[in-house]
């Protein structure tokens, strides 16, 4: 049994106009990992979720889903296990209430009636949403949009959760309660995380590795503090570290101590600091 | 901003649920009862000939919205908007066209034109038909969350495609009425100096041929974020819309007298 909950293969694929979004695209991911794909506007992020669910199919290479290689015949059965969820809640968002629209998964896996409203009250209390069963998805607040588009394939039980720029559009807020969201939920379940998103400040709060993608290739992989280490290589993907981290790049070049780990977050630059501190 | 504010006043008729939530006779009937009855007072407001039948439907649909605690001043004038555009489409040339007794003419030089007593008389049941199935309609949707009304359309077992239709139409029309008006501002917050009527025109179509494409492309989003769920294009809704006797009473009353009136209108036309 393959350790790996996603991996792909030289996966190439080319939208009908002939832009080229993915080009030989090699990545593995691990069970219960917590990985964030990051990349600039355009890089091929979306096309690359939308392939790990079979949603578009790859012109070239292979897609692996804990273990099995995804092909017309199994679509279903992986659609079961990897749950998607998009950038805009009102692409995920299509039926009349709430509860439809959190009952529509485990209603296409065929569940019984008392199964599918268990696990919807049970996705909606996840996300502290309980008591939205009967709102209307146009009435709600995009951060409560978000969180019931999350909701949405919860109630599937899924082993991957896919979320494409969870952050995006939220007031800080929101935002904060997202990741927060986002954080519970990667502990308490035994799911693989991976999330699509430019919010570098986002990234170290809620994955353990990074990936790159710029132009429709992976140009680096690693360790969120690695990764953000290599400023070259995020300048050219248009992108930069978290704020703190920069801040304490500046300091070390202008001569100020190193310290141990460079901070990624506001909890981890007050430990530096205090580090420092009792040094001297 | 005429075009704007249009949108906005259409938002606010459609989704009104302030009334669905109000203890009324109506709101505790069974949606899939109450669809029933109203479409019943529809179909008899449709084949009705005489002023009395009407009548007595009007009646009925006024009850039955007082019970239902929607102001009489509301409903009439939210039925009453609708009505003067098919008055003027449909029912005026009634006027000219029925033959009898002449009680007034426009002279056109060669042309007269004749209005007959007849012809107002076609021309009013005409209107008042119209009224009461608009109200009956209203009725429907200002009482029953549209949740329950797809529902019982689905209980009465209506085609799958027709059902799926409208209640993603219901879902993101209101989305695209958001972003046409937000066009609208996005155009009038560039507009330094009165237009004339073809530069207005012309960002009007410029406005729906967009929308065409956005309506689009969202629907391909839409797709595949059903595809990602696991759609295979059957879906089912959770109906938890319970039949008490009160609901079969009702139905028996308003079947009853459309039953009545019908009966009647028949008897009328076969010459009795």
């Amino acid at each position: 049994m393959s350790q790996n909950a996603v991996e792909l293969k030289n996966v190439r694929y080319v939208y009908p106009d002939g832009l080229i979004a993915l080009d030989d695209v090699n990545l593995e991911i691990k069970k219960r990992e917590k990985v964030a794909i990051i990349g600039p506007n355009g890089a091929g992020k979306s096309t690359l979720l939308m392939n790990m669910v079979g949603i578009i199919k790859p012109s070239q290479g292979e897609i692996n889903i804990l273990g099995t290689a995804l092909n017309d015949k199994n679509i279903y059965e992986i659609r079961r296990k990897v749950g998607l969820t998009f950038q805009n809640p009102d692409d995920q968002l299509f039926c009349s209430t709430v509860f439809e629209d959190v009952a529509f998964g485990p209603t296409t896996q065929g569940l019984t009636e008392e199964e599918v409203t268990l696990r919807t009250k049970e996705a909606l209390k996840q996300v502290g949403l309980e008591g939205y069963e009967n709102r209307q998805p146009h009435h709600l607040s995009e951060g409560e949009k978000k969180k019931v588009a999350i909701a949405t394939v919860l109630s599937m039980h899924p082993r991957v959760l896919i979320i494409d720029e969870p952050t995006a559009n939220l007031d800080p807020k929101s935002r904060e309660e997202l990741i927060e969201l986002i954080n519970n939920l990667s502990r308490e379940q035994e799911f693989t995380l991976i999330v699509a998103t430019h919010d570098v400040e986002a990234v170290s709060q809620i994955s353990d590795r990074i990936f790159i993608l710029n132009k429709g290739r992976v140009v680096a992989e690693g360790p969120v503090r690695e990764v953000f280490s290599q400023l070259n290589l995020l300048r050219e993907a248009r992108l930069q570290p978290p704020t703190i981290f920069q801040l304490f790049n500046r300091l070390v070049e202008k001569g100020f101590a190193g310290p141990k780990n460079m901070p990624l977050t506001i909890d981890e630059a007050l430990d530096e600091i205090q580090r420092l501190r009792l040094k001297k | 901003m005429l075009l704007g504010e249009f949108l906005k006043a259409f938002e606010d008729i459609m989704y009104l649920e302030k009334f669905t939530e109000s203890k009324g006779m109506l709101q505790k009937i069974n949606p899939l009862i109450k669809l029933l009855s109203l479409t019943a007072i529809l179909l008899s407001a449709v084949v009705s000939r005489s002023i009395y039948s009407l009548f007595a439907l009007f009646v009925i649909v006024i009850s039955l919205s007082t019970l239902s605690r929607i102001p009489l001043g509301y409903l009439l004038r939210r039925v009453t908007l609708f009505i003067p555009v098919f008055a003027a489409a449909i029912a005026s040339p009634l006027l000219f066209i029925t033959p009898g007794s002449t009680v007034a003419h426009v002279n056109l030089g060669p042309l007269i034109i004749q209005v007959t007593i007849e012809g107002i008389e076609k021309a009013s049941i005409f209107t008042f038909r119209i009224w009461i199935c608009v109200a009956a309609l209203n009725l429907l949707i200002l009482t029953t969350k549209f949740t329950q009304i797809i529902q019982s359309m689905e209980e009465l077992g209506l085609p799958r495609i027709f059902i799926n239709m409208i209640a993603i139409t219901y879902r993101f029309i209101f989305l695209f009425i958001n972003e046409a008006y937000r066009m609208i501002l996005a155009k009038q917050s560039r507009t330094t100096r009165k237009e004339s009527r073809m530069q207005h025109l012309r960002f009007i179509t410029n406005m729906f041929s967009t929308l065409f494409v956005r309506a689009y492309e969202k629907g391909e989003r839409v797709y595949s974020a059903m595809l990602a769920r696991g759609f295979n294009g059957a879906t089912r809704t959770h109906n938890h819309n319970k039949k008490k006797p009160t609901d079969s009473l009702f139905l028996l009353a308003v079947f009853s007298i459309c039953g009545l009136i019908l009966s009647i209108e028949i008897l009328r036309s076969a010459g009795w």
